[in-house]
């Protein structure tokens, strides 16, 4: 049932080829993709930090697409330069949390008895502990060896600073998100391995004498994967946000570069003033997590191995 | 069990958007009804921290202990140079300006019915500088005789400090030195008195955290008294019967909302929820001119913003560097289009009075790269990456951008930004951990010395390193000046010198955006926007 | 049964301690002090100040003090910057406005959520599932900060009778609340989707469709208890997270509940407050928890033996 290997795969990908909301959130995905990685090595897209105070708030124009902000820069161009910053922060700093996890949930949930207490009491405690204060100390130690190692990376690869330094600048919010997110993914995994592996097939697979570690990864965590990728999709927005909420506290991006969660901040500052500066950082945003949540489900429904039948 | 509550308070729910939008059309909005109260409704950035005059620093809490508490001398109404009396009938000077002597009204009254004597003033100004208290603003009565020397307990012996009871109605101050503008000091809160026999009924003269200014306990002899109190919702005060002028008194109430984000404030306003806002957002300034020129008020005020150098670090020791920093930026642009309303500020001192500060050259741009190019960094080659230190607030963030940009496009200098959680941005400088570091000062009182004495070596609001024994002896010169114009001289060739060696590069002299109901009358633009309240008239209808 | 509930109360009170612990030397770890002023504190006023909160003894003196304060006094301490307010005042008069504010919201979030959800999962890949999501998952598409606002100004500014911000009467409850509950929607709905589809494809399911009973017998009758675990169980931990205030409705509406403290009190670098805020909220998770696994086991007499 489980272990067809390559057939289910190939299963599970006819299923989402036929699944148009899916389908059509995968072009999306894509089309934004493109426009925030390879746009901007287009020549007609303007730098994202010139400043022109005498053309600020300007309208959308031939020049300026999606007209100007507050210090009279391209606000086309500083939505693509920001997709990439939030969409790497949605990817890695995702993945860090949803990898960290899904192996203590499960760890935790198929171990039992006192080591899951132990360890769910340790996440009852990360969970209650003042989040604010945990960045700021975080912040305090990651300055500087973070600042080296951009040195060390300009220094080995010889390329210039303005490239590296964005990308970078962002390993402390990777690991600072990666750190505070794995909470809620783990309760759920837990939750999950916990009741599938009172299931038939776990017990016949325990009575066939397989090691615990093959069980767990080879036939219990394959049928978690479900809720996992939910809650993934569901987590993104979220982290996407926090990364504005840590840059404003000073870890992460640094002004002049920006990102979504940064753009929509200020253009919701400036809502009253006229509502471009929010609805073009918004769009971009919203787009991006609705195909991310509809491909998810789609993901869902074409992975479910119950669904084979219907 | 979930499903029995949530049909019960969707129920609810929808029976309270039905009943709102009847309602709708009926119910006049906060303010209207407040204005028919006498009640004004204002925006106050934040929770106070705490009612004791003796203990807090802030300007919100100022607004709130302007109206509780009465010092000798109050602000006018109109003008910012008029010294009315307060509590006193008179402050008069000797010949030198050095000893005052101050007359109580016969009639002052504690909200309680007990007199106000000169006992109470001397008994709060002992309070203020007694050690055991570790008042933050005892700096404030420095300008009593022997005062900084009790404070800093070089001596007990309170008989030493210049404050005198004469009668119970008469007290005599006798200054430091000469002090002609004394009567501008005296407005300031810690002046003012507090109730002896309230606060050692609570502690003792010296003790943190006396429980006197709890809601249940506080007097005061301000126009007004505490009403009611709900942390982070409101402060409400009334009337005060035991005013001495409280016949004359216009308005009812004051109701204080601390209101933290502006957004919201300015929301509420337009609402019909305040009749007047703290401040102002340039987006609301834009919209407003737009929409409702009258309602918005852009008015001066006595602060200056600023980015601090650290004179101890390479290359900013070097003055050069810092007048070089300093000429390229377009203050123009950013006092416009960032601030709203600003004016490029070519001194620390905003114009105040008969103070005209110095006027210094300008350097055009060409005569900075030259000047960078002698410090050894043509067209910035080999300049080091400074950081420009901001806390973590939005206009800070574009204005370092802007700074930024300027940088590179004229002088080619790349710098970075650092943001930092506020605490951690307050720190990081009183270390002098920082490049450049952006800040504003607001000033105490209506002088000079409120944005000069600041940089002298050693004051705890220096931060930048900077020492000049020139500067330090033209203040102590102006110290012992009685001739109000010969001493505004001193202050000017001293902050000559301040404005030559650019230890701050300056930005602009600040101004006042805010907002304010048409029906409120008889607010009038202030420098320190220090309006008394009784004598606001509410008019309805308008 | 009872040395069950026992150990789990045992486990409860260690957790807090180990957490307020955890708390108290990592606030002091931070950078700053409770006592940094745009405008300098002197010196001898400063060493007066913290004689007065005892920040001026070594950390592990504070430390026992603090516990001695907590344990013999039930006394959370006092505010360092707000002479004589108690940490306990703050709590008891922001509390209730949260948890109002935190019930109705949920109650909101499982009116659009759950329906959202069930619709969406019955009515698979249709236009119906599609329309139903995108309404539901407004709430984490676009941030808070936008649609409160928003909301504000649509609703607030043009309805004379809504207030755009404000806690002074229960119509200033009705934004607040909407914003908060449509976050939450978001996930219920998602949850509600997939756990009623895992069930719909369940074999009792087809058997009683092949039986030939209407579906929203069925659906009602039968999937509903099973399909909705998932996000009843998603319920709980965000109720803690909702009943003790959000930073960002709170001050785009006004409210004056205890979100704002939490960040706050940690940019005041307000010891006692963080610590009391912590332990008060880890008190909520913990008690939170505690229910859950007691209704569990309420519920499922196989793990009453365990």
């Amino acid at each position: 049932m489980i272990d067809k290997g390559s057939s289910l795969w190939a299963d599970a990908w006819h299923r989402l080829a036929h699944n148009r909301a899916a389908i059509a959130s995968l072009g999306v995905l894509t089309v934004i993709l493109l426009l925030c990685f390879i746009g901007p090595l287009m020549p007609f897209v303007k730098s994202p930090t010139a400043i022109n105070m005498a053309n600020a708030n300007s309208a959308p124009s031939v020049v300026h697409w999606f007209g100007t902000d507050q210090l009279g820069r391209d606000l086309f161009s500083r939505v693509l330069y920001g997709g990439q910053v939030s969409l790497l922060v949605g990817l890695v700093a995702t993945g860090v949390a949803v990898l960290i996890g899904v192996i203590y949930g499960a760890v935790a949930g198929y171990a039992g008895g006192k080591l899951d207490d132990l360890m769910m009491r340790f996440v009852d405690i990360l969970f209650a502990l003042p989040f604010l204060v945990l960045v700021i100390l975080f912040s305090l130690v990651v300055d500087e060896p973070a600042a080296d190692f951009t040195d060390w990376v300009i220094h080995v690869t010889g390329i210039g600073r303005d490239h590296v330094a964005p990308i970078t600048t962002l390993i402390p919010l990777f690991i600072a998100i990666g750190a505070i997110g794995w909470l809620t993914i783990a309760r759920i995994v837990r939750a999950q391995v916990m009741s599938v592996k009172k299931q038939e097939f776990v017990e016949a697979a325990v009575s066939l004498g397989l090691s615990r570690t093959r069980i767990l990864f080879r036939h219990i965590l394959p049928n978690v994967i479900g809720p996992v990728i939910i809650y993934t999709t569901l987590a993104v927005p979220g982290i996407m946000l926090l990364e504005s909420v840590l840059s404003f506290l000073g870890l992460g991006v640094k002004p002049p570069n920006s990102s979504w969660g940064i753009l929509i901040k200020e253009g919701a500052d400036r809502m009253e003033a006229g509502g471009l500066l929010l609805f073009f950082p918004s769009l971009f945003f919203a787009s991006t997590l609705f195909a991310l949540n509809f491909l998810g489900d789609g993901l869902r429904d074409a992975l479910d191995p119950k669904s084979a039948n219907d | 069990m979930i499903s029995r509550v949530t049909v019960r308070s969707s129920f609810v729910t929808l029976l309270s958007i039905f009943w709102v939008l009847l309602t709708s059309c009926q119910r006049e909005t906060q303010v209207d009804r407040a204005t028919r109260e006498g009640i004004l409704l204002l925006g106050n950035s934040s929770e106070p921290k705490g009612l004791d005059p003796h203990i807090v620093s802030g300007v919100l809490e100022s607004n709130i202990l302007r109206a509780l508490f009465e010092g000798l001398i109050t602000s006018d109404p109109e003008r910012d140079t008029a010294t009315p009396g307060g509590a006193a009938m008179e402050v008069t000077p000797d010949a030198t300006a050095t000893v005052w002597i101050a007359k109580l009204r016969p009639n002052g009254r504690w909200s309680d019915g007990v007199p106000v004597t000169a006992q109470d003033f001397a008994f709060s100004y002992e309070r203020l500088l007694t050690p055991d208290l570790g008042a933050k603003y005892a700096e404030m009565l420095y300008f009593l005789k022997g005062a900084e020397d009790f404070n800093k307990g070089k001596t007990n012996d309170f008989s030493t400090v210049g404050v005198e009871v004469i009668d119970n109605l008469t007290l005599k101050l006798t200054l430091r030195g000469p002090t002609p503008y004394f009567r501008e000091i005296l407005k300031h809160y810690t002046w003012t008195a507090v109730p002896r026999h309230i606060v050692l009924k609570h502690g003792t003269i010296a003790q943190r955290g006396n429980p006197w200014t709890r809601p249940e306990n506080i007097v005061v002899n301000g126009p007004y008294k505490l009403k009611s109190w709900r942390l982070t919702d409101h402060i409400e005060v009334e009337r005060n019967p035991y005013y001495w002028n409280a016949s004359n008194v216009v308005l009812n109430g004051i109701r204080f909302l601390p209101i933290g984000n502006l957004y919201t404030e300015s929301r509420m306003f337009r609402d019909g929820q305040l009749h007047m806002t703290y401040g102002c957002t340039p987006e609301i300034v834009d919209l407003m001119k737009k929409e409702n020129p009258k309602e918005l008020r852009q008015e001066l005020y006595v602060g200056t913003s600023f980015f601090r150098c650290n004179t101890t670090r390479k290359p900013l020791e070097d003055v050069r560097v810092r007048k070089a920093l300093s000429a390229v930026i377009d203050r123009k642009a950013i006092c416009e289009s960032i601030f709203r309303g600003y004016t490029p500020a070519y001194a620390m001192t905003p114009p105040m009075g008969d103070y005209q500060p110095p006027h210094p050259t300008e350097i055009s741009i060409e005569k900075a790269q030259s000047l960078l190019a002698e410090a050894g960094f043509p067209g910035g080659k080999g300049f080091p990456r400074l950081k420009i230190l901001i806390a973590s607030r939005e206009t800070a963030a574009t204005q370092a951008q802007a700074l930024q940009a300027m940088w590179r496009d004229q002088l080619g200098i790349e710098v970075e930004i650092e943001n930092k959680e506020w605490n951690a941005y307050i720190t990081a400088m009183q270390e002098l951990d920082y490049d450049i570091a952006s800040a504003g000062w607001v000033g105490d009182y209506l002088d000079p010395l409120t944005f000069l004495e600041m940089w002298t070596p050693g004051n705890g609001n220096n931060l930048t390193g900077w020492d000049s024994p020139a500067y330090v002896k033209l203040l102590k010169r102006s110290f012992q000046e009685a001739d109000p114009s010969n001493r505004f001289d001193l202050l000017r060739r001293a902050e000559a010198i301040f404005v030559d060696e650019t230890p701050v590069l300056l930005v602009g002299w600040q101004a006042r955006n805010y907002l304010v109901h048409p029906s409120v009358e008889g607010w009038n633009p202030l420098l320190l926007a220090n309006n008394p309240y009784q004598f606001i008239r509410l008019v309805p209808g308008r | 049964m009872i040395r069950l509930i026992l150990s789990r109360i045992g486990q409860g009170v260690i957790t807090l301690f180990v957490l307020i612990t955890l708390t108290f030397f990592l606030v002091r770890a931070m950078p700053g002090s409770p006592y940094a002023e745009e405008k300098a504190i002197p010196e001898h006023a400063l060493k007066r100040m913290k004689e007065y909160t005892g920040l001026d003894q070594p950390i592990p003196v504070q430390y026992f003090r603090y516990l001695k304060n907590l344990i013999v006094h039930q006394d959370l301490g006092d505010l360092i910057k707000k002479d004589g307010v108690k940490v306990s005042e703050v709590i008891s008069q922001s509390f209730p406005v949260s948890l109002s504010l935190g019930l109705l919201s949920i109650s909101i979030a499982l009116m659009i959520g759950i329906p959202a959800g069930v619709i969406a999962a019955v009515k698979k890949n249709t236009c119906i599932d599609y329309l139903c999501l995108t309404c539901a998952m407004i709430g984490i598409c676009l941030p808070s900060f936008v649609i409160g606002p928003l909301l504000a100004v649509a609703v607030g500014l043009s309805l004379k009778s809504i207030n755009v911000a404000g806690w002074s009467s229960p119509s200033d409850w009705i934004l607040p609340a909407f914003t908060l509950g449509l976050i939450n929607a978001a996930y219920l709905a998602r949850l509600a989707r997939g756990g009623m589809l895992d069930v719909l494809s369940q074999d009792y399911i087809r058997t009683a469709k092949a039986k030939g009973a209407p579906s929203t017998r069925i659906v009602i009758r039968h999937a509903l208890r099973g399909g909705l675990i998932p996000a009843v169980a998603f319920i709980g931990p965000a109720f803690a997270g909702m009943i003790s205030g959000s930073f960002v409705i709170e001050t785009i509406f006004q409210v004056p509940g205890m979100g704002q403290h939490f960040v706050n009190a940690a940019t005041d670098r307000e010891f006692f407050l963080i610590q009391g805020l912590v332990l008060f909220y880890g008190f909520l998770i913990v008690g939170a928890n505690l229910l859950a696994d007691l209704a569990q086991i309420a519920l499922n007499p196989r793990l009453r033996k365990a």
